[in-house]
């Protein structure tokens, strides 16, 4: 059996969610140019937040992910309002610090609050599938890409055609012009941490019936999102989502092709991402970032 | 004179104080109990911790406040599901707090490292190890005369897997799959082994990725193989995942078989129907039928009536740590009260003499591979199939002895 359809159908699907995964971080870093390591937490509480939701009241995630959606943005406005904006002038290691402990401190409290114990969502397309010839595609997947695709195509839109979505294309280009041109920079910064967290809390909805939710899940998605913004180009969107094919593309077919693939395929695709940064440092589409 | 006078009363105090210390610690039995209560494990270290609990209520319900004249303090710290920290908790037990027993802690990783900081020293106390199942540990500890596992090795499982599906006849193809954690490799060879002695043909040996948020690519090469049996070796998390994708990904294999998962509410809860056909393979599940003991009725009922104390308690079932925790924690309570003593080689010989029949089976320790004294060894294989109502339960598939149903075959 030809196994290349197989894994080309499963990469472009993983690629959707690994683009969804980290085009929040990306954005944050494009136009506040600090890399929000509570990100993965905001994954957590959208997976979080689509099972309880799911359990309790038995409402579909793909209903609950709208309101989830805004509850994400709501909490990132919050949070950059209470913590974020008293260190967008301090040092970098300040910054990773005050993000990092807070992801810390909402890891615990999830713990405290749901226990460690493992969980996932079960709507029934979660586990069915169907085949197109000798290829199977999981509903559940497909739903994840679908909702990965509008997600990324809604954010490009807000950023191409709506007036703050301008404006904070101004502000990522050039902060003292766009102060200059009468925009509110603290403002466009709320607004861009929050949608910032409400893509991670998209990502968190579609991934409870994908993966398995725990308190601990955000860190390994935190590191993955990472590799793949620094791979893509810090602040790009499109080289986000370049940077989530390449590494889809890689563990897939590592996992295919090299003996024991599986369990070598996020080293293998590592490596990949070591190679291309070490050719062009500043990621396939990568702007220069100015440090201190 | 009156600064020599001072010294004086300050030195009668501190003898006075020194002298009380060994007094008073002779008046308290001191149980170091490591488990896991926060971190990543727990749900391991909740159950460790109603095991221990509940045995000490009961045995203050049934011999009141006191174990051979000694108050009982049981030190419970937590791990934090954290290897550096077990280390610390061990080291700590053991030469500040000066504990006589140490019962856990939970867990393979973290069992594993609390073996060496017991090991090194000399004077080490007795160890009850009611959780971690991984034989590295025992290879560790080897053949200590001071340590007692209290739970089954990572071999007991597929040995009693195998057996379990030997009843299916020979020339079965068998795919085994494990995960690169420490859980996957510590378990592979044994299966493998197993596997092989038992006839099997082993078609498909894979490699999955802890935490991977794909299986389809090692699914897909598993379905090309066309096993009759898939034999998972992964943790929770992962097999959570991998039941959920193996359930959507129509492997169309007939013998789904897992290790220690499938008897945990926190995997049957997330796996929904896709748990349905999977084996699993443990030393206790509810419905066992067990009888009390005779000599300790009250300590150690029947398995049914002490399910039915621990429902009532908890309004839940117990998991198997927590009648493990149980049993081994009332084992080291009677080991005391019966030899009036906390010295480590009277207590170490009445636990080699003792024979009870707990909730969990048989207490007597025997020899394992390496270890001294293994006890609670007996394991059950079930199946969770589905009833006609819709629900999902366990049946015991093996040994004979207490066979509830048969094994079933899988259907797509």
């Amino acid at each position: 059996m030809d196994l290349i359809p197989q894994a080309f159908s499963d990469a472009v699907l993983l690629a959707g969610l690994y683009t969804l995964m980290a085009v929040g971080l990306s954005l944050g870093f494009g136009v506040i140019r600090i890399i929000n390591f509570a990100q993965g937490e905001m994954i957590m509480l959208g997976a979080y937040g689509a099972f309880w939701l799911f359990t309790l009241f038995g409402i579909d995630p793909l209903i609950s992910l709208p309101l989830l959606v805004v509850a994400g943005f709501a909490l990132g406005w919050v949070i950059f309002g209470g913590f974020v904006v008293k260190v967008l002038d301090a040092p970098h290691i300040n910054q990773i610090l005050l993000t990092f402990g807070l992801g810390l401190a909402i890891q615990h409290i999830a713990i405290i609050l749901w226990t460690g114990n493992a969980r996932s969502t079960q709507p029934t397309y979660a586990t069915s599938s169907f085949l197109i010839g000798d290829v199977l595609v999981v509903h559940g997947r497909l739903v994840a890409f679908l909702v990965a695709v509008v997600m990324v195509v809604a954010l490009i839109a807000w950023l191409r055609w709506s007036e703050t979505g301008l404006a904070t294309r101004a502000v990522a280009e050039n902060r003292g012009a766009a102060t200059l041109m009468g925009i509110d920079v603290r403002k466009i910064y709320a607004l861009s941490f929050g949608v910032s967290c409400a893509l991670s809390v998209a990502t968190g909805v579609v991934v409870s019936f994908i993966l398995t939710i725990t308190p601990f899940m955000g860190f390994p998605m935190l590191v993955k999102a990472i590799a793949i913004v620094i791979l893509g180009g810090l602040g790009s969107i499109a080289g986000t989502v370049i940077g989530a094919i390449v590494l889809a593309f890689a563990e897939t077919f590592a996992s295919y092709y090299v003996p024991e693939g599986s369990g070598w395929a996020e080293g293998i695709a590592f490596i990949l991402i070591i190679g291309i940064l070490i050719l062009s440092p500043r990621g396939i589409r990568g702007q220069a970032v100015e440090t201190n | 004179m009156r600064h020599r006078s001072s010294s004086l009363l300050l030195a009668g105090f501190a003898v006075l104080a020194l002298g009380a210390v060994p007094a008073n610690a002779q008046d308290v039995l001191k149980i170091g109990a490591p488990v896991s209560t926060s971190g990543r494990y727990v749900a391991y270290g909740t159950q460790a911790k109603n095991g221990i609990e509940t045995a000490v209520e009961m045995w203050k319900t049934v011999r009141g406040d006191k174990v051979a004249g000694r108050s009982i303090e049981v030190i419970l710290r937590d791990t934090q599901s954290n290897n550096a920290i077990t280390v610390s908790l061990m080291n700590a037990y053991i030469q500040t707090d000066k504990v006589d027993i140490i019962i856990g802690p939970d867990g393979s990783n973290a069992a594993a490292a609390a073996v060496p900081p017991w090991k090194k020293l000399e004077d080490r106390p007795i160890w009850l190890m009611p959780g971690g199942s991984t034989d590295v540990i025992e290879k560790e500890v080897g053949p200590d005369p001071y340590f007692f596992h209290t739970y089954a090795w990572s071999y007991y499982y597929h040995e009693n897997n195998v057996n379990a599906l030997k009843a299916l006849g020979p020339q079965k193809k068998v795919a085994l799959l494990y995960s690169d954690g420490a859980y996957g490799r510590a378990h592979i060879e044994d299966a493998r082994s197993y596997v092989k002695e038992a006839g099997f043909e082993i078609v498909a040996e894979e490699l999955v990725r802890e935490g991977s948020a794909d299986f389809n690519p090692t699914l897909a090469k598993i379905r090309a193989r066309r096993p009759d049996i898939l034999y998972v070796l992964v943790q929770t998390n992962d097999a959570i995942q991998l039941t959920k994708q193996i359930h959507a990904a129509r492997l169309n294999v007939p013998y789904l078989v897992g290790t220690a998962q499938a008897q945990l509410r926190e995997w049957q809860e997330a796996t929904g129907d896709s748990q349905t056909c999977w084996t699993g393979v443990t030393t206790w599940v509810p419905g066992l039928n067990y009888p009390a003991d005779k000599k300790e009725p009250k300590l150690f009922p029947s398995a049914l009536d002490w399910e039915k104390m621990w429902f009532e308690k908890y309004k839940a079932s117990p998991d198997f740590l927590e009648v493990g925790y149980y049993a081994t924690t009332i084992m080291a309570l009677l080991a005391v009260e019966e030899t009036k003593s906390t010295n480590r080689d009277r207590l170490k010989e009445w636990l080699e003499k003792q024979q009870y029949q707990t909730p969990l089976g048989d207490s007597k320790f025997l020899k394992s591979r390496v270890a001294l004294h293994q006890a609670f060894g007996t394991m059950v294989v079930f199946q969770r199939q589905k009833k006609p109502d819709g629900s999902i339960t366990s049946v015991l598939v093996y040994p004979e002895q207490v066979a509830t149903g048969k094994l079933q075959p899988c259907t797509q």
